[in-house]
């Protein structure tokens, strides 16, 4: 009997496997339009456009500089097992990073061409800060701390899911570091963070002066999720609170690149949801 | 505080060419020597209740993970290394430091034990090739969870030199990353560079602090005399009766 068991699932992990294979190469197959990015993703988030920070960082590089692009919201992960990914013609390229990196050579990008060598190096500093540090902050409040999985269940998942997604959680944060904190002091840290942002940016326009550079795209989008979609979390309310600077750098970003931002949220109703 | 204080720290062991194989060690440690705090180093192996080295028992009381030790210690002795610094350059501090430890700290450890053709860990530790393979495939595991490790070896080359290449153009020619007094976050950078400068032989890492970006090379040897005047001492070299075995 036990050994069916162990048989039966090995062959569902089997077939399970083959199913993503061939989904994975038959959405890069499609028939996507020539010439215009194809952003894989998630989907709609209920009060951002994703509840991927990598995904809003990406969509407001590419509005940044006008590279034309299409959303699909297939949900399929990218080789290296992460979401977004992009297609553009024949060339495939996951992470944020590389891609970024990719389209400034494609496209001959110069937003940041204006910045000192230093400057630059701030800009690096404060992407890793966001995206190695902030970011896991964001990953244990919404799937392990928050008790009421507020923003995973607006996004339609259902407990079960959430049950496994939070064990998954914290095994990958035990095993980056963060996860090994206490509650108490991964809020800390948290806000940390977002109180040595509000004190970089102060009453700057745009993180590193008075123009927008690559650096905002990524503190946009991790910024974004804090202010608008950790509702009810100790976070919200330090902002709302101390950082108000924060609140009006995103709006001055949201309103500057995404003026079809309210179209793009479901606030919670799934029908609205690509 | 009176400075009547016992501190133990319990650390891996001393490294053969830096006074600790983790950059954590050496940042704390060298921060306990810019604070002037007496301490007393237990090379156990032994892990906090978070799993991690190193960590302190400070009139017993066990206090873990770098950071935290740091801050708890500057409250006990009412001190701050950062306290000149403007609030937008605090920042900056932070900044850095995240990008040392979060990410650059991964390149480090994927150089050390998943790239390493020569078994330069093996060499140094002590351990069996076996017991060393197996904790590469550990370490592999946890990189791919952080996701750096999800990465090529040539693409993780050139996460690694993005932030060395930062670090080094905000270096620029300061004798310190914010100017001419060393300052808190100046621990937790050398802690991550020492490893580049002296412990990842063959490697690119080393290539970009030794070789290209040459005042990471000038900065970690002014630290090194400035608060390591008996470093040699605390390495273990090719001295087997000095090798801290676990």
């Amino acid at each position: 009997m036990d050994l069916c068991l162990l048989l039966g699932i090995g062959v569902l992990a089997v077939v399970g496997f083959l199913i993503k294979k061939y989904l994975n190469k038959s959405v890069i197959k499609a028939d996507y339009p020539k010439d215009t990015v194809i952003v894989h993703q998630l989907g709609s988030g209920p009060y951002c456009p994703s509840i991927s920070p990598f995904v809003i960082k990406l969509e407001t590089y590419l509005r940044m500089n006008k590279i034309p692009y299409k959303n699909v919201y297939d949900r399929v992960m990218s080789s290296k097992g992460k979401t977004p990914w992009i297609q553009y013609n024949d060339d495939v390229i996951p992470d944020s990073h590389f891609i970024i990196g990719y389209l400034k050579n494609k496209f001959n990008i110069k937003i940041n061409d204006k910045l000192t060598p230093e400057q630059k190096a701030v800009g690096a500093s404060f992407t890793h800060l966001v995206e190695d540090h902030l970011y896991w902050g964001l990953l244990l409040w919404r799937a392990v701390y928050d008790k009421n999985k507020t923003i995973f269940r607006m996004v339609g998942l259902n407990s079960i899911i959430l049950w496994i997604f939070e064990r998954k959680a914290r095994s990958v944060c035990h095993a980056q570091g963060q996860g090994r904190h206490t509650r108490t002091e991964t809020i800390q840290l948290i806000e940390d963070d977002l109180r040595f942002i509000s004190d970089f940016i102060g009453n700057k326009k745009y993180f590193l002066g008075d123009n927008p550079t690559e650096t905002d795209c990524a503190i946009f989008g991790q910024l974004c999720q804090f202010v608008w979609q950790t509702p009810d979390s100790p976070m919200e309310t330090s902002i709302r609170e101390k950082y108000t600077n924060l609140i009006d750098y995103c709006e001055r970003i949201k309103s500057r690149y995404w003026p079809d931002w309210d179209e793009l949220i479901t606030r919670g109703n799934n029908n609205n949801k690509k | 505080m009176d400075g009547k204080a016992t501190i133990i720290v319990h650390q891996f062991g001393r490294g053969p060419f830096c006074p600790s194989f983790t950059p954590f060690g050496v940042k704390l440690e060298t921060y306990l020597r810019m604070a002037n705090i007496k301490y007393t180093n237990v090379n156990d192996c032994k892990v906090s209740k978070k799993g991690k080295m190193p960590w302190i028992e400070f009139n017993g009381q066990e206090v873990n993970d770098s950071s935290f030790i740091i801050e708890f210690l500057n409250e006990k002795y009412k001190q701050d290394f950062n306290s000149h610094l403007s609030s937008s350059d605090k920042a900056v501090a932070r900044a850095f430091q995240k990008m040392a430890e979060e990410n650059l700290y991964w390149c480090m450890v994927l150089h050390r034990c998943v790239y390493d053709k020569q078994d330069w860990v093996c060499k140094a530790l002590g351990v069996n090739r076996f017991l060393a393979w197996l904790f590469s495939r550990h370490i592999k595991s946890r990189a791919e969870q952080q996701g750096i490790g999800r990465h090529s070896f040539e693409e993780m080359v050139h996460i690694e030199e993005g932030d060395l290449k930062a670090m080094s153009e905000f270096l620029d020619t300061k004798k310190f990353f914010f100017g001419d007094k060393p300052c808190e976050t100046d621990c937790a950078l050398f802690g991550q560079l020492s490893q580049f400068r002296w412990q990842l032989p063959g490697t690119k890492g080393e290539y970009f602090v030794n070789e290209k970006y040459t005042n990471l090379r000038e900065y970690c040897d002014r630290m090194m005399e400035m608060f390591w005047p008996d470093w040699d001492k605390c390495c273990s070299g090719d001295n087997e009766e000095k090798k801290e075995k676990c």
